[in-house]
């Protein structure tokens, strides 16, 4: 029992980072109906940008943090103006193509500055160990999980609460009618890339102190994507609920299928993917829009 | 656009594929050429074109569901592996004779594609795009889980096929085998998206709710489609493992799936001539960077591992730029470049 406990939690902490990650295809999604692809690199970039700030600079690892937050956001802006503002009114489809293109591009920066070498983290916090009852944590661990809950939160009250976040969320209804109320699209839309870059930071920075960062990082990226589709594509807030989910069962599957397949864990979410798709395809949060010609 | 003084004068003529003499011409000594080419080609030339041919089968394939029939398969690569093993596997463990084992990767293929197709097709967007993306994940996962049969990552040596005595290893001997398949399934392709099928996986396509309007069950349609798709990417599978007579998980990566996206984005989505240009274009380029690469790494001031990751590197960002810089600049691909010129040169000295 203690042993299930043990993985629940966890699978809580580490799939709220999860959330965190899908977060930011969410948006994207919202506003402009494209899955990117990139996300994954993303990801990954901004793990090797917090090590680079944390070893190469020796900076605090706040500071690292907000450097990788930056410098994230940097990067979906430069992406969303080099590349998908090209995109606007062409077909969706395309788009997605180009998101697979620019996937390769962040890789191939990654692997030439990097060499796609594995890049442990320092530890940031102190290693001791937390006892709820018959559960051991890492306080470390709480930390992070601390982190990213916080960052959705913040992430959420931006997009309901402020100005700029509304206008995010009206242009994902609808680019023309958005457009008539005043609301610049091709701003938005850069917002909207840098932000989801952010998404992908944080956890890239959050997920890489717990295991090191390493160009296997980008098939941890693509859990975004069970997350995403548990979550049921639109809901922002879903996804965090979601992540805590495929966290939950990546863990189980660690604890109770690997030693009967080894590495099935590394797969599992894949196939929750499939099934999710199979009897829930809207998601749990998701809507089922009804279309016009 | 056909040249100036053909008409079509019988019904006959308004379908043939082969229009006029001066294309029957070039299309027997094209033939004439490939059933000739082991004579003056080299080993290396001609295992290049072998495994192009085969590349152009995989593709096809994805052209007829994501070009045609517009559903984005991310796992093309672990299909052909599908096809490869089973292939392998069929001849292995269950003396199959090879020249059947071929049809039947093909139906394994098929099959497998359709338990990962069928949740996805159901709804409308681009779920087939994640379905298979898992795909890719969960068969190569499954292929280096099941050690005993597959090798794991050590691979699996594949049976040559034999004809009577003969056996078939050396390139020239498999041109004979991978040549005439790949003509038939090119034909074979050609002649499907001109009929019922591959207009109805265009009108699924432009539009989908009108397309149900017409008549079309896009369900059955879509998932037609990806079975399609399935199949060839068995076929080219099971040439895949005997032309290279030793198959490992390594060969089906995603990044394979994604380069058979980016042969059907050079070349031009939604055609079939769009599937060989890419397929030659992108080939010859993979084969200039392998040569290329380390020489402009070392020139860049890599030595020794950092030039090798260097080279890795432009490797990928190439790939990717390619990808970019069709779909923004060019996205009718290197067809639409071709037809212009085709046009260009029937109607000179006129401008249209």
């Amino acid at each position: 029992m203690s042993f299930f406990l043990q993985l629940l939690i966890s699978g809580i902490m580490v799939g709220a980072i999860y959330g965190l990650l899908a977060l930011g295809i969410v948006l994207i999604y919202k506003a402009t109906k494209v899955f990117n692809f990139a996300h994954a690199d993303f990801l990954m970039f901004s793990g090797y940008i917090g090590w680079m700030c944390l070893v190469s600079f020796r900076l605090p690892f706040w500071l690292a943090f907000l450097m990788a937050i930056l410098i994230s956001f940097g990067l979906g802006v430069v992406v969303e103006r080099l590349f998908m503002r090209r995109m606007i009114g062409q077909p969706v489809f395309s788009a997605i193509v180009l998101t697979i293109g620019v996937a390769y591009i962040v890789r191939g920066v990654v692997i030439a500055v990097w060499a796609g070498e594995t890049k442990m983290y320092p530890h940031v916090f102190t290693t001791d160990v937390l006892n709820f009852g018959p559960v051991l944590i890492l306080r470390e661990h709480v930390y992070l999980f601390i982190i990213a809950v916080v960052a959705v939160v913040i992430l959420v009250a931006f997009f309901h609460r402020t100005k700029a976040g509304l206008d995010m969320l009206a242009t994902a209804e609808g680019h023309q009618v958005s457009q008539s109320l005043g609301i610049n699209v091709e701003h938005v839309q850069s917002m909207i890339w840098g932000i989801a870059a952010v998404s992908a930071g944080i956890a890239g920075v959050l997920l890489a102190s717990i295991n090191g960062v390493s160009t296997a990082f980008y098939y941890i990226g693509l859990i975004a994507f069970p997350v995403v589709f548990l979550a049921g594509l639109e809901s922002i807030t879903g996804v965090i609920i979601a992540g805590m989910i495929i966290g939950v069962a990546e863990r189980l599957a660690i604890g109770y299928l690997d030693p009967i397949m080894a590495g099935f864990s590394s797969v599992f979410p894949f196939v929750i993917l499939v099934v999710i798709i199979l009897v829930l395809p809207y998601g749990l949060f998701g809507l089922k829009r009804i279309e016009r010609i | 656009m056909l040249p100036g003084g053909v008409f079509n004068t019988r019904y006959e003529q308004e379908t043939a594929i082969v229009r006029t003499g001066a294309q029957w011409g070039l299309l027997i000594g094209f033939l004439a050429l490939v059933l000739l080419a082991p004579l003056f080609l080299s080993v290396h030339l001609l295992s290049f074109f072998i495994t192009m041919a085969i590349i152009i089968i995989g593709a096809l394939g994805l052209q007829l569901v994501t070009g045609y029939c517009g559903q984005i398969v991310l796992g093309q690569a672990a299909f052909v592996a599908v096809g490869a093993y089973s292939f392998a596997l069929l001849c292995l463990k269950l003396n199959v004779s090879p020249w059947l084992a071929i049809p039947i990767a093909g139906v394994i293929t098929t099959s497998v594609g359709v338990i990962f197709g069928l949740p996805a097709v159901r709804v409308k967007g681009f779920y087939l795009a994640i379905t298979t993306l898992a795909a890719q994940l969960i068969i190569l996962y499954l292929i280096s889980y099941f050690r005993e049969l597959t090798g794991g990552p050590d691979g699996m040596a594949v049976p040559p096929l034999t004809i009577g005595n003969m056996v078939l290893i050396r390139d020239e001997q498999v041109w004979y085998v991978v040549m005439p398949i790949t003509f038939i399934m090119i034909f074979i392709a050609r002649n499907l998206v001109r009929s019922r099928f591959g207009r109805s996986f265009v009108a699924i396509r432009d539009n989908d709710i009108a397309a149900s309007v017409l008549g079309i069950n896009i369900f059955i349609y879509k998932l037609l489609a990806f079975a399609i798709s399935s199949f060839f990417a068995g076929i080219a599978g099971s040439l895949f493992a005997i032309s290279r007579m030793h198959i490992i998980p390594e060969q089906f990566t995603f990044t394979e799936s994604v380069w058979y996206i980016a042969i059907i984005v050079v070349g031009g989505m939604g055609t079939i001539t769009g599937v060989i240009f890419g397929a030659a274009v992108l080939e010859g380029l993979k084969e200039g960077i392998i040569y290329l690469g380390p020489i402009v790494a070392t020139a860049l001031g890599g030595m020794g591992t950092a030039a090798t990751s260097l080279s890795s590197a432009m490797t990928v960002v190439v790939f990717g730029g390619i990808i970019c810089l069709f779909v923004m600049f060019e996205p009718r691909g290197l067809t639409h470049l071709w037809e212009i010129i085709k046009r260009t040169y029937r109607l000179w000295p006129f401008p249209y």
